[in-house]
């Protein structure tokens, strides 16, 4: 089928789907048939015209302008072949080979057909062979075997003697006596110091190629020339008994082979046909090549790879949608192994303090970190206690301490009265301790040390006393004296920078410490403290010149 | 309709260059040509048969270089071709 050919070689050459290739094709007829049906005319260069005509069903078609009034017509379609067409078709188009073939056979050899100018001549075709024919006969050295010294069976080793008569050839080769492929082969050995056989040339000249009957006439080319064809099965059954292996030298055989494969090969039909016409026209090559049609200058080229390399359209969305279907598959595995590795360190990351507390500290640090969280609450837990101690048996001057320092925490309003009950007389005092316990009560954090003098911006809570100012807590030490804690870090190695950087300053009794305390819920930090110090006023002038030191 | 136009529309309908659509349309005319050389009749799905005729030389059917030689090309459409036509 034309078509699946022709699909074929579009999807080969343009490096198209079959699909595609069969869609063009069949786009491209029914845009014709849609052509013919609108402008009634379709014109094809070096192809042909489709037109429309109108057929009244009678066989008579007419064309629109000539349409007789009164009858009905179906339109049909009818094909106006281009002389380019015909031309191609002319040459070498299976009716035309008949009959020139019938026009070789049954004409005289002296009626040659016509010669067209692309045709090759027949003459010089002849005149070519023959040369080449003395050409072979100049090089051989052609055996002459006489009757009686020469039997079949010998080998070629004697020499034949030169003869011109007709008869001689009679003699040399005897069609008639079978042959031996043993005799053959030894002669493949033998291949100098024969003479050559000149033959005349007339004979030679006159001689048919193939005439089965005369054999008498037939000369030393012909009988190379069926050697020459002895590769072929058909051509072999025919010519091993007309002659002996025994006269023709291997080195001839071999020569002749060359020269008739140069030689134009000829039609399988020229055995028959006398040798005046043997030559058949071949197909035109050159002609092929000459064309001058449009549509036949690619056959002898190769596909260009840059209008290859671009793929049609729908070519590219079969392909975008192939790789994307394979992305597909692998994406989702893509995707889970991204979020489980990255939901994995985030979980890491929160819970990093955890882990390093449960896996990476060792144990004792630990029950120390615990140990002092208790000692603090320990701590905490006392001053608490005390204030509620101290008041029944501390004296009244006492008394007032706690009570200024109470009263300056709470609120100025309450301060002030109690400063105006402070000035007021013993009497007054009975309501002093109703009114500290009234300040105790109102207070939410427990009571500070009675014994402290109140500094300004001092305030007291869980840890010891608050330096809103100065920003600075002052913690009471185990031995009674006081240090001030200037700043808490995460590591201890920013807390010995922090010391390291006090001390740079070089300010006397500031002696730096860091203090590792573990927070539930934060971790361990650590507490950098500042002296020792014998009262919380040393402790408070220190902090106010470490914070005058460092602006 | 001629050649141009039938090329620009292939061009067109396919999403394909002109150049393209020329050459396929070349590969397509010289298919029929050689087929109908060795074969004598081609046919097309839809479309139509092309028959390669021989007549006598210089008979009134013929014109021109078929005159001289007796070779013509007749093409019988298929009934979709007509059907579209007559549509």
């Amino acid at each position: 089928m034309v078509k699946q050919e022709v699909i074929d070689k579009i999807s080969g050459y343009f490096r198209l789907t079959g699909f595609e290739a069969e869609k063009i094709f069949e786009d491209i007829f029914a845009i014709i048939m849609e052509g013919v049906k609108e402008d009634n005319i379709v014109d094809v260069t070096n192809f042909g015209e489709f037109i429309i005509k109108y057929d009244n069903g009678k066989g008579e078609r007419y064309e629109n302008n000539a349409l007789p009034p009164g009858v009905s017509y179906k339109r049909t379609v009818e094909f106006l072949a281009a002389t380019e067409f015909e031309e191609e078709l002319r040459v070498n188009s299976y009716e035309t080979t008949k009959d020139i073939a019938d026009t070789y056979i049954n004409k005289k050899p002296e009626e040659t057909p016509e010669v067209h100018s692309d045709e090759p001549d027949m003459h010089a075709v002849e005149e070519e062979l023959m040369k080449k024919r003395e050409a072979i006969l100049s090089k051989l050295a052609e055996p002459i075997i006489s009757e009686s010294t020469a039997p079949v069976g010998e080998p070629v080793t004697t020499q034949l003697e030169k003869t011109q008569e007709t008869d001689e050839p009679k003699k040399i080769l005897q069609p008639q006596q079978d042959l031996k492929p043993e005799l053959y082969e030894t002669t493949s050995t033998d291949t100098d110091g024969l003479e050559t056989k000149k033959i005349p040339e007339e004979e030679t000249a006159n001689t048919p190629y193939f005439v089965g009957e005369d054999i008498s006439k037939k000369t030393f080319s012909d009988y190379l020339s069926e050697v020459g064809t002895v590769s072929k099965p058909e051509t072999v059954k025919t010519a091993e008994p007309e002659y002996q292996p025994t006269v023709i030298p291997l080195a001839a055989v071999e020569l002749h082979k060359e020269i008739v494969q140069s030689k134009p090969e000829p039609v399988k039909e020229a055995p028959v046909i006398p040798p005046s016409e043997t030559v058949i026209p071949e197909e035109h090559a050159e002609s092929k090549a000459q064309d001058k049609s449009y549509y036949i200058w690619y056959k002898d080229s190769e596909a260009n790879p840059a209008e290859t390399q671009n793929m049609s359209y729908e070519y590219e969305l079969l392909y975008q949608a192939a790789k994307e279907a394979e992305y597909k598959s692998k994406l989702k595995i893509y995707v889970t192994t991204f979020i489980l590795f990255f939901s994995i360190v985030l979980v890491l990351l929160i819970f990093s303090p955890l882990i390093y507390k449960v896996f990476f500290t060792p144990e004792e640090i630990q029950n120390t970190e615990n140990i002092t969280e208790q000692v603090v609450t320990d701590q905490m837990s006392q001053q608490k206690a005390a204030p509620n101690v101290l008041p029944p048996e501390t004296n009244g001057q006492q008394n007032t301490q706690p009570a200024d320092t109470t009263k300056k925490e709470v609120t100025p309003p309450v301060t002030a009265e109690q400063n105006q009950v402070q000035q007021q007389t013993p009497p007054q005092q009975q309501t002093q301790p109703t009114e500290q316990k009234q300040e105790v009560q109102k207070q939410t954090q427990p009571p500070p040390q009675t014994n402290e003098p109140a500094i300004e911006g001092v305030t007291k809570n869980s840890m010891g006393w608050q330096d809103s100012k100065f920003n600075v807590i002052y913690v009471k030490l185990d031995n009674g004296k006081y240090a001030f804690q200037e700043s808490s870090w995460d590591s201890e190695a920013k807390a010995n920078n922090r010391i390291n950087a006090v001390d740079k300053l070089k300010l006397t009794g500031m002696k730096g410490s860091a203090v590792k305390v573990d927070i539930p819920g934060k971790g361990a930090w650590f507490r950098v403290r500042f002296g020792e110090f014998s009262s919380l006023q040393e402790a408070h002038s220190k902090a106010e010149e470490l914070r005058k030191k460092e602006k | 309709m001629n050649t141009i136009d039938l090329i620009n529309k292939v061009s067109a309908n396919n999403r394909i260059a002109t150049g393209r659509a020329e050459m396929i349309i070349s590969i397509i005319l010289e298919k029929i040509i050689d087929k109908l050389r060795k074969e004598g009749e081609v046919s097309i799905e839809d479309f139509g048969t092309f028959k390669l005729e021989k007549k006598e030389p210089g008979s009134d059917y013929l014109s021109g270089y078929n005159k001289e030689h007796g070779i013509s090309v007749s093409f019988h459409p298929e009934k979709k071709f007509l059907d579209v036509i007559n549509s």
